[in-house]
């Protein structure tokens, strides 16, 4: 069975019943195009709006990743990341000339299905808006820890009106294209429906729903988009560790592990510290202080029994050990463990970091695959920051990113410009027709 | 009075009856006696360096070190020397694959025994008994190494007169052994009798085998111990007062024979038996912290948590403060309707190893990938 909490523009709480997928995909096909008119700038000036909506709503704001994602949302932004995705937004509106006689024209895919992982709530609305500045309709699959969160954000876009060259737009309009679903993940049925509604599939999560998903049936028009697992650290060099900064890129540094309670795939699971005039164990010292004063903040721990079985068992291992040593709180709420493995370490999450001292940041080299997603980096020196970019990413590494901006969404992401995948780029060509 | 006195007198006199702040009192005396003894281990005398331990600065029973109960199975956590080594307890090497090692010296062996015989005696009396075992003569050889199933019947064993095992290996895999199991039944159905055995082999191949072959045994005045294997079961779906039921059954008798006792090859002579209310109670050479999975800080009455189990019996390794992987509810202190003092307690479920997997859990594949 369908819940569907968010459909036809309308909201329910309890969610209304459904046992497939045809009037879901009636009614957004009914609604498409409505949207297909609206001028991709109206687009961008509604979601401009949402974003002071929900800058204003105090409660939301307490919600994870929200702030970024009030940033994010700004018609500046929303405007600079169309035009890195399609290189000019007005391939949305019309058939822009490209050559003499060529047109090209950015339309949009149709139903795009989402199926969201359950670690990072705001993610679905990412997804789902860059999907609607396409101009496609969506059903959006929650994980039953995101519903009332999604819910919760998606209602904020109701109930927007905006202006664009004297004529009025409402945001009803985006809302009709999208419907807010979650049924049971391992129901093969509904998700093989769903899936074959889909003109592309975006798909978030770990290895076995990535692997699940991707086998089911499909359109064989349909585009995929799959945001698998992946595995992030992190790495300071000699010139951040004995700079002024210090301090600072270690707090930035705590900040990237608390979000999403480290589950995030940007989350850094390791911190690799290039030999410096400074001792591991005195930074590591400094690191648990900035833990000790973010943990009066952030003081939702919230811990599953497993992970916190993994932390003690971690705790027990780097304290007897007679070569490894570690700092910790006196409750779960952090744990920093030291030892002198080159190799990156199954994540713990939880809030705990492993630190290991490197000679040079270029030693992690060996260790990179394609699952390695985004390293997060404390440098002065802009001509190492590019060339050590440079060689990770050749080795799989997406994003390089400067501390404290591991877990802020961006294009590309994992490697794709994802607009621009959202779009059907079709051409006119012509040349001495006419 | 010397420590080793002090643990005798409280190994060795009637259980159950040291109200908890005297109690306290006690075992914190003895526990940071042995602690020093404990730094003589290279890795706890690593461990106490590292988290700052002050011997000396412990006040309470809370603030004394743990070990996290799976680090017995990466250390060689030994107190004494290799030749004051009488056996090494060896536990079921369950998910990990690795089994943990625990040494014994001769005084610590002696203590487990005497410590489970005063707590057990608590609960059937001193009388010894006949005692069917469900399990094979195999399981409780003599040797060096021993493990958990092994060590549980030898120390139950000196609770029965005559010993019978009911089961036989065959190829690894336990038969139950019908005629001998009849036999019993026909020599000893009107006397009071002890029977023991591991839960989840109980279940599986002796009350399962019961009912596929259509036997109903009539041996009504039987105590039923079992202990161990409940994640088995529990994954089976079986619930304990259906294993009760079932058991009570098939041995026409009442379902409060069939007693569950939680134990563990890290705390051998350390058991909890349910009381006929079903509290788990705490014997006084032994005590148990309830910590809370986030804070690690014991809970209130009422809360959940980590069970930590603490005791006395061991000179020849850290068992003074041992970490489980298991969670149990904190019921009450000192007033336990059936008149045992001290703390009591539920077990609730082995600790759930099933966690949310985000999309950063790649690490898995990634190793497999290179």
């Amino acid at each position: 069975m369908i819940n569907c909490y968010g459909l036809d523009g309308e909201f329910y709480k309890n969610g209304i019943q459904f046992e497939g997928f045809n009037q879901i995909d009636n009614c957004l096909k009914n609604n498409l195009a409505e949207l297909h008119e609206f001028p991709v700038q109206v687009i961008i000036l509604i979601i401009n709006e949402y974003s002071k909506k929900i800058a204003k709503n105090r409660e939301i704001l307490r919600m994870e990743g929200v702030p970024f994602l009030c940033f994010y949302l700004k018609k500046v932004n929303m405007e600079k990341q169309l035009k890195l995705n399609l290189g000019n937004i007005e391939y949305l509106n019309n058939f822009v000339q490209v050559e003499e006689e060529k047109y090209i024209k950015a339309q949009p895919k149709g139903v795009v299905c989402h199926w969201m992982a359950g670690n990072v709530p705001t993610l679905g609305i990412y997804s789902v808006l860059q999907s609607i500045l396409c101009k496609n309709s969506n059903i959006l699959r929650v994980s039953v820890e995101c519903v009332s969160e999604v819910y919760e954000l998606l209602m904020l876009l109701d109930n927007i009106e905006v202006e664009y060259e004297g004529n009025t737009y409402f945001s009803k309009v985006i809302l009709k294209n999208i419907a807010l679903v979650y049924f049971n993940s391992e129901d093969a049925h509904l998700n093989s429906q769903m899936s074959l509604k889909a003109d592309a599939r975006i798909v978030w999560g770990g290895k076995t729903a990535v692997n699940a998903i991707s086998l089911l049936p499909k359109k064989t028009t349909c585009k995929d988009l799959i945001f698998g697992p992946k595995y992030s650290f992190a790495v300071f060099d000699r010139s951040a560790i004995e700079s002024d900064d210090l301090e600072e890129y270690l707090e930035n540094m705590v900040t990237d592990i608390i979000a999403f309670k480290q589950k995030a795939c940007s989350s850094p699971q390791v911190l690799f510290l290039e030999k410096s005039k400074l001792p591991v164990e005195e930074i590591a010292q400094i690191l648990s202080g900035k833990f000790e004063k973010s943990i009066k903040r952030y003081t939702n721990l919230d811990l599953e029994e497993a992970i916190a079985a993994k932390i003690i068992n971690k705790r027990g291992e780097y304290s007897l050990c007679l070569d490894k040593s570690l700092y910790a709180s006196k409750g779960l709420q952090y744990t920093i463990l030291i030892d002198s493995e080159l190799k990156l370490e199954e994540a713990i999450t939880g809030r705990t970091i492993f630190i290991k001292q490197v000679d040079d940041i270029l030693e992690v080299c060996p260790l990179i695959t394609k699952n390695i997603q985004t390293i997060g980096i404390a440098s002065k020196d802009i001509n190492k920051t590019i060339d050590f970019t440079d060689r990770v990413t050749a080795l799989g590494v997406d994003r390089v990113v400067k501390i404290g901006y591991m877990n802020f969404y961006d294009s590309p992401w994992d490697g794709s410009l994802v607009m621009s995948e959202l779009v059907r780029w079709c051409s006119l060509n012509i040349k001495g027709m006419i | 009075m010397k420590v080793s006195e002090l643990i005798d007198e409280l190994v060795l006199g009637e259980q159950f009856n040291i109200d908890q702040e005297k109690k306290e009192k006690l075992l914190l005396n003895i526990i940071l006696s042995q602690l020093e003894c404990n730094r003589s281990n290279p890795n706890i005398k690593a461990m106490y360096d590292k988290l700052g331990i002050n011997i000396s600065s412990i006040k309470i029973l809370e603030q004394v070190p743990y070990i996290p109960v799976n680090m017995f199975k990466y250390f060689d956590l030994r107190i004494c020397t290799q030749e004051q080594v009488v056996r090494v307890l060896n536990s079921s090497a369950t998910t990990t694959g690795i089994p943990s090692k625990i040494y014994l010296d001769k005084r610590t062996s002696i203590r487990q025994t005497q410590g489970l015989i005063s707590t057990l005696t608590s609960f059937l009396g001193g009388k010894r008994r006949p005692m069917l075992i469900i399990d094979c003569a195999e399981s409780n050889k003599r040797g060096d190494s021993i493990t958990a199933r092994g060590a549980a019947i030898r120390g139950i064993s000196t609770f029965g007169n005559k010993i019978f095992y009911v089961m036989e290996s065959e190829n690894d895999e336990l038969k139950l052994n019908i005629n001998r199991l009849l036999e019993f039944e026909r020599e000893y159905k009107d006397q009071e009798i002890l029977v023991y055995g591991f839960t989840y082999i109980l279940w599986s191949k002796f009350l399962n085998v019961l009912k596929q072959e259509g036997i109903k045994l009539d041996i009504p005045k039987l105590k039923l111990l079992h202990s161990g294997g409940w994640k088995k079961l529990i994954s089976e779906k079986v619930e304990k007062e259906v294993f009760s039921e079932t058991a009570a059954q098939l041995f026409n008798t009442s379902a409060t024979n069939i007693i569950d006792f939680y134990g563990m090859v890290e705390q051998v002579g350390v058991v909890f038996i349910d009381c006929q209310y079903g509290h788990k109670h705490v014997p006084n050479f032994a005590e148990v912290i309830i910590r809370d999975i986030q804070t690690l800080e014991e809970v209130k009455i009422g809360g959940t948590g980590l069970i930590e189990v603490m005791s006395i019996l061991g000179s020849s390794y850290p068992s003074q403060a041992i970490l489980t992987e298991d969670i149990g509810e904190f019921i009450g202190v000192d007033d336990c309707p059936c008149g045992r003092r001290g703390k009591y307690f539920r077990f609730k479920s082995r600790v759930d190893k099933a966690e949310t997997r985000g999309c950063g859990d790649t690490f898995a594949e990634r190793q497999a990938e290179r």
